[in-house]
């Protein structure tokens, strides 16, 4: 294993050397090199006895990205090249000091293409659709028809301080080998299968359980008729688990259909899905021990009202265990454009309804939304209001929510300036009707923007009040304002989408038990340049 | 099962029925009056009938060698396919098809970068009769845009309506194939926004990554702080997750978010797809059934949303918040109560380790407890003697509580409220060691 890792790894540098060698192409070859550094400077100021609460760092940080992507061709290969990496001294934000972000070199050679780095392979939701760091290699060859192969290998890390253990940056190490054929029988009949084995290795903790897992999948993709599509998958997984010493075997299933009826005025989908307890895929996707139907319809009635009619069911735990639970979600959903005869006005109305049941607990959700959008001389509004229910069979939730929320924009051109006020305001009361008490949130904010657009200045100014008041808790309340500035300078032809910016914010957090109060300001400097050389 | 399968079968029947028939009016497309019909037609992989839109808009970066084809396939039922022409102008000038015997035919042009190109395609037969040419109408243009750039974007607006609580500005960013359904997000979504209030997210990008599959994989830090609208109390949790985004109209939506989430929290059994590969136990929010808001170990809370029991988990502290409001009701056997070992708030007395009367709290099953005063429940050792049966509830108290087995469990009563006619509901913050510690961080 370490033998063909340290193989892949090798590979896998030797085709980023190349590629960035051909970085420096030979006249007459079309390159183009991009270069995108973005720093960002944070000064942050957290007082008050509860500033242990803030999400933010105290003190200054910064944020230092530098990307280098390039781009061309010699002769008949083609090849692409990307590297990344990010300098900060927020350990919230990242452990790491410095960062490798991305590293990616893409070869294309007539009817090959070798990818090395960072690479992301979809051959199927539930066999491989994950990115790894390694190589793959593919054989296409659209002109003769002839089948599409892929073979790849990879470590499943999620970043590439992973590969060195760098900063404490552990993960479980996941070994990934895969190969898939694809195959357009017909224009209208395309097959796949993969095969994709995992094998984890190195464990973090004691507790990490080790997978030994094989997928084979098969899918297919048909359009008997124009506007009818019909995708499917069935998979297969084999998997031996080491958990705490003990090994477990077992295999699993995986099923899709799909079926896509799309043409106006009409879009008709119906999906199954049944995934047996016992599949595990580590490099797709998929909910285990789960069964899933649903279906939808959108019908543009005119070009002014659309429907849309949902409806989902799902149960877990397939296999009758007492923790079974049927899921039921209906929904309904109307738009209509231009109410009324007014131009700008749009308005939806949607309900949808969930009901779960099983493992000894009933559930009854319901959320009723209406949404209204116009324009009325000078100004904007987009208005909101709900009412959602929350209700269980054992007197644990008896909830009612009602939201409004409203706002109100304009836009005014004076001169070289655009002026752009913004009011806001919004509402939700949520009452538990076991104890019947309520809790009440309450936030508005007003904002002013102002733009210059020919200097390429665009600012905006936005100050608001949050306000929780709960029934036999701490009531919270929040005063906020924040402002940016950014400035689009145009230096020269190679840094004209440079973006220079200045953002602040204050927020004002208090509380009725006054040691929890705190409070964050905050002001960050950013610039990014682009450099681009064709 | 079988009504399921018999509904599927009757569904499946009525598509195929009514594809049989090419009747039906959402894809008659194929079939023009005048008897010409198109088996199929495809700009590059792109079908054209696969979406109402026409607008089309291919990357240069996933173009392999800077090309385009227009492919199909037409019969007419008496005669012969004469000529396949396409104009790339909206009909000002037209080029020749390469036209097979069996009426397939080829079209492969270099597009401009930026140029706006409007596409017909107009197929002849012997007899000089034509298609619905206008049905094939598309709007194509190839950018040169950077996907990183454009899924930022995306991935700014999903943020942006997701702390300012809008779901319907969160799910214009969703992809209508959002793998664990996009209508189970849609609900997961507005049961976070009734749980939390003042959300507040930040992130940084750790990798983008395009894919074979048109996808583009993304890997982020986060970093957020909610305010419980239940309890009141402020939680936050930082660490790394992923994403999936898919091109849907040339704006990148998401289909696929894994555990850790940042969005549906609150249905996180049916809305992750998968768990990352994480090597931290960093503690993760977590919202139960009831909408509690909790904060357990990574490595507790996967256990919990995949649902496997806790108590395999031998050296992590669990921790969250709860309130016990039914107290002892003849014949005594139900009452609002706790239960460490699984984690879960009980209403039967002969489930839970410790259950509320009036202002008391009783043991059971030899759980025995001690009121330690008014101390922070943080760094604190617990005693390892000196319990008793019961323990009195006062605001602000601690309460020590040590199980059956020896392992020890921490209660902070973080308020008591009278709600009239002897009825107090009663809310804690707690913590527990299932590995017998003594000692909480």
């Amino acid at each position: 294993m370490l033998r063909m890792r340290r193989l892949a790894v090798y590979l896998m540098c030797s085709v980023l050397l190349l590629s960035f060698q051909n970085g420096f192409a030979e006249t007459g070859d079309q390159n183009e090199f991009r270069l995108i550094n973005d720093v960002q400077v944070n000064f942050n100021d957290i007082s008050g006895p509860g500033r242990s609460a803030s999400s933010l760092t105290d003190g200054t940080t910064y944020i230092e990205s530098l990307n280098i992507y390039s781009r061309g061709n010699k002769g008949d290969f083609k090849y692409i090249f990307n590297l990344g990496g990010r300098t900060t001294n927020d350990k919230r934000y990242d452990k790491a000091k410095f960062a490798l972000t991305s590293l990616k070199g893409n070869f294309v050679y007539q009817n090959h293409q070798v990818t090395a780095g960072d690479i992301f392979e979809s051959y199927s939701q539930f066999s491989l659709d994950s990115a790894l760091k390694g190589t793959s290699y593919k054989y296409y060859n659209e002109e003769d028809n002839l089948p599409n192969v892929s073979f790849v290998y990879g470590v499943a890390y999620p970043r590439w301080e992973n590969l060195w253990d760098g900063y404490d940056l552990v993960a479980l190490q996941r070994d990934v080998f895969g190969a898939n054929i694809t195959h357009d029988f017909n224009p209208v009949f395309t097959a796949g299968f993969s095969v994709v084995h995992s094998d984890d290795s190195q464990p973090v903790t004691v507790n990490d359980a080790l997978f030994n897992n094989t997928i084979y999948a098969l899918d297919a993709k048909y359009t008997p008729i124009i506007g009818l599509t019909i995708n499917a998958e069935s998979a297969f997984s084999d998997t031996s688990e080491n958990d705490s010493g003990s090994t477990n075997s077992y295999t699993g299933s995986a099923q899709k259909l799909e079926i896509i009826g799309d043409g106006h005025p009409s879009r008709v989908v119906l999906k199954y899905e049944r995934i047996s307890p016992k599949f595990k895929t580590l490099t797709g996707s998929a909910i285990s021990d789960q069964e899933r139907f649903n279906s939808s319809w959108r019908y543009k009635y005119n070009k002014n009202i659309t429907t849309d009619l949902k409806f989902l069911w799902f149960r877990n735990h397939i296999n009758g265990s007492p923790q079974m639970t049927h899921n039921w979600q209906p929904s309904a959903n109307i738009t209509v454009r231009k109410l009324f005869g007014r131009r700008y006005a749009k308005s939806s109305l949607s309900y949808k309804f969930e009901k779960k049941s099983g493992n000894d607990l009933t559930t009854l959700n319901k959320y009723l939304t209406l949404t209204h959008s116009d324009r009325y001389g000078i100004l904007e509004n987009s208005t909101s209001l709900g009412l959602n229910s929350f209700n269980t069979n054992n007197a644990t939730r008896d909830q009612v929510d009602y939201t409004a929320n409203t706002t109100f924009n304009s836009r005014h051109k004076k001169g070289d300036f655009v002026i752009k006020p913004m009011i806001s305001a919004g509402t939700f009361f949520y009452e538990n009707q076991l104890i019947h008490q309520t809790n009440q949130v309450l936030q508005y904010s007003t904002g002013l923007g102002l733009d210059i657009p020919k200097k390429k200045i665009y600012s905006k100014l936005t100050f608001g009040q949050n306000k929780l008041q709960s029934f036999g808790q701490d009531n919270s309340n929040k005063w906020f304002t924040r402002f940016h500035i950014y400035y689009k300078p145009q230096f020269s032809k190679y840094l004209n989408k440079s973006t220079f910016s200045l953002k602040g914010a204050i927020n004002d957090h208090s509380f009725s038990t006054s040691t929890r109060n705190f409070v964050e300001k905050s002001l960050s400097f950013g610039i990014n340049f682009p450099f681009s050389v064709k | 099962m079988k009504r399921i399968s018999i509904i599927m079968f009757i569904l499946i029947s009525i598509v195929v029925g009514l594809a049989g028939t090419s009747q039906a009016k959402w894809w008659i497309f194929g079939k023009s009056a005048g008897g010409i019909r198109i088996h199929y037609l495809y700009l590059n992989k792109v079908s054209f009938d696969n979406s109402v839109d026409p607008d089309i808009t291919f990357f240069k970066g996933n173009l392999i060698d800077g090309s385009l084809n227009i492919k199909g396939k037409a019969s007419v039922s008496k005669g012969q396919i004469g000529s396949v022409q396409v104009t790339l102008d909206n009909k000002k000038t037209w080029q020749k098809a390469k036209l097979s015997q069996n009426g397939s035919f080829l079209f492969a042009f270099t597009p401009e970068i930026d140029k706006p190109y409007e596409i017909l395609v107009k197929i002849i037969d012997t007899t000089g009769q034509t298609n619905d040419v206008d049905a094939t109408y598309k709007k194509l243009k190839v950018i040169d845009k950077d996907i990183s750039g454009l899924v930022i974007k995306s991935l700014d607006k999903l943020f942006e309506a997701y702390q300012e609580q809008d779901p319907y500005r969160f799910m214009r960013y969703v992809s209508p194939g959002f793998e664990s359904d996009e209508v189970i997000l849609d609900t997961a979504v507005r049961k976070d926004f009734n749980t939390f209030d003042h959300i507040q997210i930040q992130y940084l990008i750790n990798t983008i990554v395009s894919g074979s599959g048109g996808r583009i994989y993304v890997s982020l830090n986060y970093n957020r702080s909610v305010i419980s609208t239940k309890s009141g109390e402020m939680m936050s949790d930082h660490g790394s997750t992923e994403f999936v985004f898919a091109m849907t109209n040339d704006i990148p939506k998401l289909v696929r978010v894994k555990n850790p989430l940042l969005f549906g929290l609150s249905d996180a059994a049916n809305v992750a797809t998968g768990t990352i590969n994480s090597g931290t136990n960093d503690p993760i929010l977590l919202v139960n059934e009831y909408g509690d808001v909790q904060q357990k170990p990574f490595q507790v809370a996967i256990e919990i949303i995949e649902g496997n029991s806790v108590s395999t988990i031998s050296d992590n502290t669990t921790s969250g918040s709860f309130t016990l409001l039914m107290s002892c009701r003849p014949p005594c056997n139900t009452a609002d109560g706790f239960n460490f070992t699984n984690d879960t708030k009980t209403t039967l007395i002969s489930d839970s380790e410790f259950f509320k009367e009036e202002n008391l709290l009783f043991g059971h099953s030899s759980t025995v407890l001690k009121n330690l005063g008014s101390v922070s429940i943080d760094g604190i050792t617990v005693p390892d003697t000196g319990y008793v049966n019961s323990a009195s509830l006062n605001s602000g108290d601690a309460i020590a509580v040590k199980l059956s087995n020896a392992t020890y469990g921490v209660l902070k009563v973080t308020s008591l409220v009278d709600l009239g006619g002897g009825s107090l509901s009663a809310s804690f913050n707690y913590k527990y060691d299932p590995s017998g510690s003594r000692k909480f961080n």
